[in-house]
């Protein structure tokens, strides 16, 4: 029986030896598409210089359709990056938060709501940690696209994202009416794991020194009022600031025919730059954020903009 | 949560394994049990309530066709031999009324909730056609998990009870377990009461070479799951949904990789089955033995699917082979139309039957009657023009135990196999008409050399690790054929080249796998039916 537990730890000890390895082997050495690195917009923030960053917005597609950190930059000079994914899961953006406050401090962190009803199995999480010690797990497909270098060369992530983590939706794809966010008393409870998720993301936040609030970006398809009401009842008893900007229907004026891309799931360009407005005002509002635009250790950021309003026009 | 799923492979089944080896052997079936009907809870929820239904009804019944045994046995021992006749001829129309009971309530539930649908949009089709103003409303219900497995585990229970074969249990923990085994509940295979009651309620302690072996078929399960059933799926959907914009190049290749995909997913999830099994002590009884080798789709049968053709061949081919008007048929036929078609009469009929149940087994559509009718005639013209085969070849000099012979029969059936696949995937008939009307009427390599085929979500590097799997697959097999056990010879190796290969399994299936951001895994697909 020793003798069988003494050579399963050997097996298991020889495994992990030749995961280390090949997860040298497979990780992506720049934080670019080109060198295969997933999600490699929100990724841009590893480029960034360290503690240059001073709002970090995480979530999922809502997250990113909705938010351009540049125009921020040219109105507010406040620096932005947004570091949402497709599907960020709650266990996604808690590794995201870990990752990303390696090298930024920022003033505020946001989590946009919409992932916050994405209920995930317990394996996740488990995944996720998996994923950490051994990246192998996370990019394994590497084997299709690898190249001599990636045996040799050490990680340097220097590549940014001139739109900060923003995807852009210039397609119409229209809803018939804007009725939406009819109130109700009904409340949607949020999935218990969920709760831990949030209440940790509040506490690694604030144990390094940002605040932690919850927005919720409008989508017509995704949010409701008895969301609302769920996350409100939440928000109020972890003590966290929640803005629903689903609710301010009058104040955004979403004309869900004109500036939706995909019939009410996400905004398009023309409803980002309306949820950006409001936020910029918002943001500024809070007085906590500083205006960059003159320092000269942000004059990249006025290039970026430059290249981002050739793409995108608003 | 299904077998091939992280929540079941990284936390599930270690907690049961861990809390079965910790608890006292005489309780060690009740983890199971539990675990059991947790799993069965975490995918059907409240219905359960149908699986113990079930239960209560095999221990009821079971218990009930004892009593009249036992009551028989006492009669027979006081009466005269002029009267044990009689007597035992009472007591099998008894016991009879019992059987029926059983087999009335298990196949309503299953008439019901599998094919009330299918039922009623065919009796309102045919309303119409006769031009009558009547509509039935259909009802849709929701299928407990397995249902299709355990219901057919049940009656082959009540069946043994009656004929003797097996004596009715006074356990009903015992039973339970038996229906309803967390591996076996989805896929199967369909085990009979003596083959794995007894071993699981013993909870043998999980030893040293059954943990290993174990987890060598579950890696190899795994392999033919993440590597080829995963990789190629986007191919076979994008195929089967869009078929009218392929060429028949394309249709065949769907076709074939349609096939090899249902392979790796039902004898990879076997693979799984049967290795947790042997971890717990429980040798399950193998579902597939290199069915791609079959000469005839006769033997095709024999290979695949094995525990599903054996339960049709003991519980419906020989019990209709047997019945009175039958046996009438095959002495008529022997008399008039020699010994060798003579029995091929009744036979027939008992394929027949066999082949029709078999269709629908598979699903509540004219698709799955279609493939059990394709099988059938095939069967059937196999043993009748078998004389002539053997005539000709004879004429010819061909020696059937040649190898190119075998080749060309193996490659016939295998075809065979893949045409009835197709018919099998399609959605609806219509469909599979369509497609093998396609393939074979508009048959051109054009889409493929010109690498379309590379751009329908397998690109040229997912074509060759799935090339490179299906070879050392084939080479097991081809070892297997040869009566060798793969996995007893490793064990016998020295530990550099074993863990070699076992490290080279696990790289395999993490590098190759097919998981991960953007990919769905395709739910295990014979636990749809």
């Amino acid at each position: 029986m020793k003798k069988n537990i003494i050579k399963f730890i050997i097996f298991v000890l020889i495994l992990i030896f030749i995961l280390m390895i090949l997860s040298y082997i497979f990780v992506p050495k720049n934080n670019s598409k080109e060198f295969g690195m997933e999600e490699d917009q929100a990724k841009g923030i590893f480029g960034e210089k360290d503690n240059s960053i001073d709002v970090i917005m995480y979530g999922d597609s809502e997250t990113i359709a909705s938010t351009m950190p540049m125009k921020l930059w040219e109105d507010y000079g406040f620096t932005m990056h947004v570091c949402g994914e497709a599907g960020q899961t709650l266990p996604d953006t808690c590794r995201m938060v870990y990752d990303t406050m390696k090298k930024q401090h920022p003033k505020l962190v946001i989590l946009e709501s919409n992932n916050i009803y994405n209920s995930v199995n317990v394996t996740v999480p488990i995944a996720r940690v998996i994923n950490i010690m051994f990246p192998i797990t996370e990019y394994h497909n590497r084997w299709k696209n690898l190249k001599l270098e990636d045996f040799y060369s050490k990680i340097e992530y220097n590549t940014t994202d001139i739109n900060k983590g923003y995807y852009y939706v210039g397609r119409t794809d229209p809803v018939e009416d804007n009725a939406y966010m009819e109130k109700t008393e009904e409340i949607e409870k949020i999935p218990f794991l969920n709760k831990l998720y949030i209440k940790f993301l509040k506490y690694y936040s604030e144990k390094k020194g940002a605040q932690f609030v919850i927005v919720s970006v409008p989508s017509k398809k995704n949010w409701n009022y008895a969301k609302h009401n769920g996350v409100k009842e939440f928000a109020d008893k972890e003590g966290i600031e929640f803005l629903d900007l689903n609710e301010l229907k009058d104040e955004l004026n979403i004309d869900w025919k004109t500036e939706t891309g995909d019939k009410g799931d996400h905004v398009n360009y023309k409803g980002a730059v309306k949820v950006t407005n409001y936020l910029g005002k918002w943001l500024n509002d809070k007085n906590i954020l500083e205006n960059h635009k003159n320092d000269p250790n942000y004059e990249k950021w006025n290039k970026d903009l430059e290249e981002f309003k050739k793409n995108v026009k608003y | 949560m299904t077998y091939t799923k992280p929540i079941f492979l990284v936390l599930f089944l270690p907690l049961v394994v861990i809390a079965y080896n910790l608890i006292p052997q005489k309780h060690r079936w009740k983890v199971l049990l539990l675990a059991s009907y947790a799993f069965f809870w975490s995918i059907s929820g409240k219905l359960l309530v149908y699986l113990l239904v079930t239960t209560g009804l095999m221990y009821v019944c079971g218990l009930w066709l004892n009593k009249k045994q036992n009551e028989r046995n006492e009669e027979l021992k006081n009466a005269e031999k002029a009267q044990k006749k009689i007597i035992k001829q009472k007591y099998v129309k008894k016991q009879r009324v019992i059987l029926v009971i059983n087999s009335l309530i298990l196949l309503g539930m299953i008439v019901v909730l599998k094919y009330s649908k299918f039922l009623g949009t065919n009796i309102n089709s045919l309303f119409q056609i006769m031009n009558l103003p009547i509509q039935m409303p259909i009802p849709s219900f929701i299928m407990p998990i397995g249902i299709s497995f355990y219901t057919l585990q049940a009656i082959s229970y009540i069946i043994d009870v009656y004929k003797e074969k097996i004596k009715a249990d006074r356990n009903i923990g015992r039973l339970a377990l038996f229906i309803s085994f967390f591996p076996q509940i989805m896929e199967g295979p369909i085990c009979r009461y003596e083959e794995t009651a007894n071993s699981l309620y013993e909870g043998k302690k999980t030893t040293y070479k059954g943990l290993t072996f174990g987890i060598q078929r579950i890696l190899f399960g795994l392999m033919k799951k993440i590597i080829i059933v995963d990789r190629i799926n986007p191919l076979i959907l994008e195929i089967f949904n869009n078929y009218s914009n392929y060429d028949g190049g394309i249709m065949a290749v769907g076709m074939i990789l349609y096939t090899l995909q249902l392979y790796m997913d039902f004898s990879g999830v076997m693979d799984i089955v049967i290795g947790i099994g042997e971890i717990f002590g429980v040798k399950m009884p193998e579902n597939f033995r290199q069915p791609f080798f079959s000469k005839t789709i006769a033997e095709f049968w024999t290979r695949w699917h094995i525990t599903l053709g054996a339960w049709f061949r003991d519980y419906i081919y020989y019990p209709v082979c047997l019945t009175d008007k039958c046996k009438k048929l095959t002495s008529w036929g022997r008399k008039k139309i020699g010994n060798y078609y003579g029995p091929l009469l009744a036979s027939s009929i008992a394929l027949f039957c066999v082949w029709i149940c078999n269709g629908l087994w598979h699903g509540s559509a004219w698709s799955y009657i279609f493939f059990g009718m394709y099988h059938f005639v095939l069967i059937l013209l196999g043993r009748i023009i078998e004389p002539l085969v053997k005539k000709i070849n004879n004429k010819l000099h061909i020696d059937n135990k040649n190898f190119l012979y075998i080749i060309m029969q193996m490659v016939r059936t295998t075809i065979l196999v893949f045409i009835g696949e197709l018919f099998f995937r399609a959605k609806g008939l219509k469909a599979g008409i369509d497609m093998f009307t396609n393939m074979v009427s508009n048959f051109s390599l054009e889409q493929i050399t010109n690498g379309t085929v590379l751009k329908l979500g397998v690109d040229i590097h997912d074509f060759i690790i799935i090339a490179i799997t299906v070879l050392v697959i084939f080479v097991i097999s081809v070892l297997k054929e040869r009566g060798i056990s793969i996995r007893e010879s490793i064990s016998k190796k020295n530990v550099v080249l074993r863990w070699s290969l076992y490290y080279m399994l696990i790289i395999a299936i993490i590098v190759f796998g097919s998981y991960g951001l953007g990919i769905v895994p395709l739910d295990p697909m014979y636990a749809n039916f």
